[in-house]
């Protein structure tokens, strides 16, 4: 039997077949994860986070409407919004993730033990961009999205995307290979 | 090509995005701009370090508090059909039914590893219907039924203890397939019912238990668990199971709810309205 499309299967799940949508937690929570992991830079965070999101797609299933657009960018909408209320919950501006006390070793400590020397600093890096370029970063490079996914999820044009990635890849190039 | 063209286009040279002339004219640039050179260098540690190091994986919490958040989900939703069903003609279990097995469905893997033996021969024995000779099928049928009950109270009982609050729920939805449960299985279900520290599992085991209410030993120690419950969802649900059931003695514990100064003005409401249907 064909698997069914994310589309169909959410479909099921807005009528109520609430168990089909552990196919979609089997699809995606992984980089949802990683989603908001690279975001965070914390993984307990992170999983609650996740955990969070598909609370919400079981609570606003009924604002699913296959015809505006893939499952793949509701989902990743409704992720943005609850990592914005996660930011505003922390009290942290949605322009640094960080404490701004909090040091670049003091982020390394929270690291340790499982990345390696560059993973290490790259997600030490990262960690200080503001948050809408740590974001385009971490939807285009590590979640893989074309840009024209990401444009669907931002509602901005490719345009103005293919922008933004260069931008905050540049960003990311001056603060990584500038202290080193 | 002068160094702004080259990189507004170098993102997609790195990514191999471009087409070969293309492609072709920025390598020829970057071979001659040193800077240039220097930013597709640096970008493309940056672009490949991002491309591996992306092996972060959640803990197998994650997927257990999903199983949870859903099962409850699942039962609240039938906790509501219930309440909805209120007041049409003592008929609660028609619309509860579809969707336990919805939630049956959710436990596939569990299930398979429960009842596989059982449930292969069931099916085969259902899909073929014409065979003609009936009354050895029903006396398999009846075989099959009592071992997946054997097993489901044996799984329910040793589940019941279970560190997981999902394998815990499990547990406790197990007692709703059962037609007839024995005195152990009621009990064990009043235990997670009264005393489990997590509130999925007591709402799911007082799902499990509404089932059977109309047995006045069950009927008796619904009303005794109302009197020590204090989750709003648990007072709200069983206040309404009792009114339902039109369960006189549950008119001391709920007039007692309505005087603590705790409860909560939801579930006073609630249980006014229980009162009054008393």
């Amino acid at each position: 039997m064909p698997e069914l499309s994310d589309e169909k299967i959410m479909l099921l799940v807005k009528e109520g077949h609430l168990s089909e949508l552990t196919v979609l937690f089997d699809r995606y929570h992984v980089a949802l994860y990683r989603f908001f992991f690279h975001l965070t830079v914390d993984r307990a965070a992170s999983e609650d986070l996740t955990q969070n999101l598909f609370y919400r797609v079981i609570r606003y299933r009924q604002s699913y409407e296959p015809s505006q657009g893939s499952f793949r960018s509701w989902i990743y909408r409704m992720a943005r919004n609850v990592h914005f209320d996660f930011c505003k919950q922390e009290q942290k501006t949605p322009g640094r993730l960080t404490d701004p006390a909090e040091t670049e070793d003091q982020i390394a400590d929270r690291l340790t033990g499982y990345t390696e020397e560059q993973y290490l600093r790259l997600e030490e890096v990262l960690a200080r961009l503001p948050v809408e370029q740590r974001e385009i970063l971490v939807l285009s490079r590590y979640q893989g999205l074309k840009y024209e996914e990401i444009s669907r999820i931002k509602d901005i044009s490719v345009a103005a995307i293919k922008v933004q990635v260069y931008r905050a890849l540049k960003q990311l190039r001056t603060l990584y290979f500038k202290q080193q | 090509m002068n160094c702004k063209e080259v990189q507004a286009a170098m993102i997609e040279y790195l990514d191999g995005a471009l087409h070969p002339p293309a492609a072709a004219q920025i390598k020829a640039h970057i071979d001659a701009c040193s800077e240039c050179r220097r930013e597709a260098e640096e970008l493309q540690v940056l672009l490949t370090a991002m491309k591996n190091n992306n092996q972060e994986m959640p803990s197998p919490a994650l997927r257990e508090n999903f199983n949870t958040m859903l099962q409850s989900e699942l039962n609240m939703e039938a906790m509501a059909n219930i309440l909805q069903d209120r007041g049409i003609a003592e008929k609660p279990r028609a619309r509860v039914v579809p969707l336990s097995k919805a939630a049956i469905a959710g436990r596939v893997a569990a299930a398979i590893i429960l009842v596989a033996g059982g449930v292969a021969i069931g099916m085969a024995i259902r899909s073929a219907p014409d065979t003609g000779n009936t009354a050895e099928i029903a006396k398999l049928r009846t075989e099959v039924n009592k071992m997946e009950k054997e097993m489901k109270e044996k799984d329910m009982l040793s589940l019941i203890d279970d560190e997981s609050a999902s394998q815990r729920i499990k547990a406790v939805s197990y007692a709703e397939q059962m037609a007839n449960p024995d005195q152990q299985v009621i009990d064990a279900l009043f235990n997670s019912l009264n005393h489990d520290k997590n509130v999925n599992v007591r709402l799911a085991a007082l799902y499990s238990l509404s089932r059977f209410a109309d047995r006045r030993p069950v009927r008796d120690s619904l009303v005794s668990s109302l009197g020590i419950q204090t989750e709003p969802i648990i007072q709200v649900v069983l206040i309404n199971l009792l009114a339902e059931k039109r369960e006189t003695k549950a008119i001391a514990p709920i007039k007692e709810i309505i005087i603590n100064k705790k409860t909560l003005k939801e579930v006073k409401d609630a249980a006014q309205k229980g009162l009054k249907e008393l």
